[in-house]
């Protein structure tokens, strides 16, 4: 594993290039996308994971943290949504410069699933996508990151404060400003108050792959809708334990083996 | 532009651990370095990334960060030897010291130990005179009777179902494994005294070094009179690092306002260190940290007169 840095000297973002362990003949390489702030550190150990397995498999693995999320340069609050496309297209450049590969697929989680259906038709060479858990509805994803920020301070003090509880309705005042330690820009907050699943679409002659847990309909319809207008999405129920919101601490999955065994099958 | 720049680094044993060393670029390097690494499992950025924000911090300041993965966690492979997980991590903070000494030149040291982080931290500070600075944060705590009946009450009345499975289980002494084997391994680890504790840390202070425990709200509610080191509390050696009970931030830093009144605590501290406002023998810093941003000012008001 190398880890570095990349991209211009005011948006430095870090990075691990896990070269495959095997030569094949497909010369295949795969990008990791985070998800967003502290969802990103939950997932690190998971990533870091599957790196190592599909690496050994002879596939070139690149994990990167968005601009200011994880090791990546920038603040809290420099982080949105057009930024952090633009980031997720110079990782693709960069592990096709560094892996030599002539296509390449994307396993993109929760905001960068997101941001990987918002860019992929810019990406040259991308074959595939695996999404998993995608965020597609920006209003319903404040909602939840509102809740868990609650819910981990209710178990972090015993106690209710209502300042806690103090935040207009998305589309009725002061937008989403903090979310489990992150700041929230404004602009970010109005990128995610207007993101919706009708606005998400793929290109065609990329081959998409949605995982998502059995409850969530609001997938399961996207992908149903992408179909019927002729675009490759498979559907795909997987359910896990990992609770994207809360901390790595013992008694949370962090690696679980379900996860992995299904990932791994999908690259293989 | 920023003012530091980031470097990753891979070292130890075959390049098995993997850090990120942070330092100033518009100013010269200071004569002294922070440490940094795990917080339990979570990798070398903390919870809510706030190493990541200490280091930068730091180096507006003139001190430069490594911030690192203990053998097995984050980005570190795993050493492959038999050593026990306290030995290896005490190998591999060593490393970590031998790195900030030959890249960057200082054998002054500054440890970050958060959370389970603090044991870690104690128990190299005690092995390595190059530290010169010890940071605890939700470390070892011994709470008073009245603190603890108060977080017990508090905890009952927000989660009465869960308490009373709990409280049955505990009853039936199903809950919990024997002290020192929490991971149910059948190996009992060294379980920590508040006499072994005072003894550790009067030992640190007489080499100079200079202590900063650091409590959060999670851990009580309330703090009156050092009440998270109660069988301390009369020792001499409490005088002589800093205490502080921060009931504004919790463990992970969920709210970015503790994590600037954390941010400001610690760049105070370090700064004091960097000033060597310590005296000689003591290992006290006789300065309180500064709280310079606004929300800081708001939680330093909320503070108990103690602190």
């Amino acid at each position: 594993m190398i880890p570095f840095y990349f991209g211009p000297p005011d948006r430095q973002l870090f990075a691990t290039y896990h070269a495959p362990e095997r030569e094949t003949e497909a010369r295949a390489a795969l990008l990791m996308c985070c998800p967003f702030g502290h969802e990103a550190i939950r997932a690190h150990r998971l990533y870091r994971v599957l790196a190592d397995r599909i690496a050994r498999l002879g596939i070139a693995v690149m994990r990167f943290d968005f601009f200011g999320n994880g090791e990546s340069g920038g603040d809290d609050a420099e982080g949105e949504m057009s930024g952090w496309q633009r980031d997720l297209l110079s990782a693709h450049e960069e592990l096709m410069r560094r892996s030599g590969a002539r296509t390449l697929t994307w396993l993109a989680a929760r905001l960068g699933a997101t941001l990987a259906l918002q860019c992929a038709q810019h990406a040259q060479g991308l074959e595939r996508v695996i999404l998993w858990d995608p965020i597609l509805d920006g209003p319903a994803y404040v909602q939840e990151l509102h809740a868990a920020q609650i819910a981990m301070l209710e178990i972090g003090y015993y106690a209710r404060n209502p300042s806690w509880y103090k935040r207009s309705e998305p589309d009725d005042g002061p937008a989403i400003t903090e979310a489990l330690g992150h700041r929230i820009s404004a602009r970010l907050a109005a990128q995610w108050a207007a993101l919706r699943a009708d606005s998400l679409t793929l290109r065609a002659d990329i081959a998409a792959t949605v995982l998502a847990q059995p409850q969530d309909a609001r997938t399961r319809d996207w992908c149903a809708r992408e179909n019927a207008h002729g675009r490759p999405v498979s559907y795909q129920t997987l359910e896990h334990p990992v609770v994207w919101t809360t901390d790595p601490i013992p008694n949370q999955a962090i690696v679980p083996v379900d996860v992995t065994r299904s990932l791994l099958a999908l690259i293989r | 532009m920023t003012n530091h720049h980031e470097e990753p680094l891979l070292f130890g044993p075959q390049g098995k651990l993997l850090g990120v060393v942070t330092r100033p670029t518009h100013r010269p390097v200071g004569d002294v370095a922070c440490l940094m690494f795990n917080f339990g499992v979570t990798h070398r950025v903390g919870p809510r990334r706030i190493q990541v924000k200490l280091a930068r911090r730091l180096a507006q300041q003139g001190v430069a960060t490594l911030r690192f993965d203990l053998s097995g966690l984050g980005d570190s492979q795993a050493s492959g030897t038999s050593q026990s997980f306290e030995e290896q991590a005490l190998g591999d903070l060593r490393q970590a010291m031998d790195q900030i000494e030959s890249r960057l030149g200082i054998r002054r040291v500054i440890v970050v130990g958060l959370c389970s982080g603090a044991a870690h931290g104690l128990q190299a500070a005690l092995a390595d005179p190059r530290i010169v600075g010890l940071l605890a944060f939700d470390g070892y705590a011994f709470t008073s009777p009245g603190a603890e009946l108060e977080r017990r009450l508090r905890r009952f009345l927000k989660f009465p179902v869960a308490q009373v499975r709990h409280w049955i289980e505990r009853l039936l002494g199903t809950d919990r494994p024997p002290d020192g084997d929490l991971l149910r391994t059948g190996v009992r680890a060294a379980v920590m005294t508040p006499d072994r504790l005072r003894r550790e840390l009067e030992t640190l202070v007489a080499r100079g070094v200079s202590l900063y425990l650091i409590f959060s709200g999670t851990l009580q509610s309330r703090d009156r009179n050092k009440d998270q080191l109660h069988p301390l509390r009369d020792s001499a050696v409490l005088e002589q690092l800093r205490y502080e009970f921060m009931p504004n931030v919790d463990h992970s830093f969920t709210e970015v306002a503790g994590q600037d009144f954390f941010l400001d605590a610690v760049s105070g501290w370090v700064a004091d260190i960097q000033a060597k406002k310590v005296e000689a023998g003591t290992g006290a810093i006789t300065a309180a940290p500064r709280s310079t941003s606004k929300a800081a000012k708001h939680l330093a008001a909320a503070l108990p007169v103690n602190c």
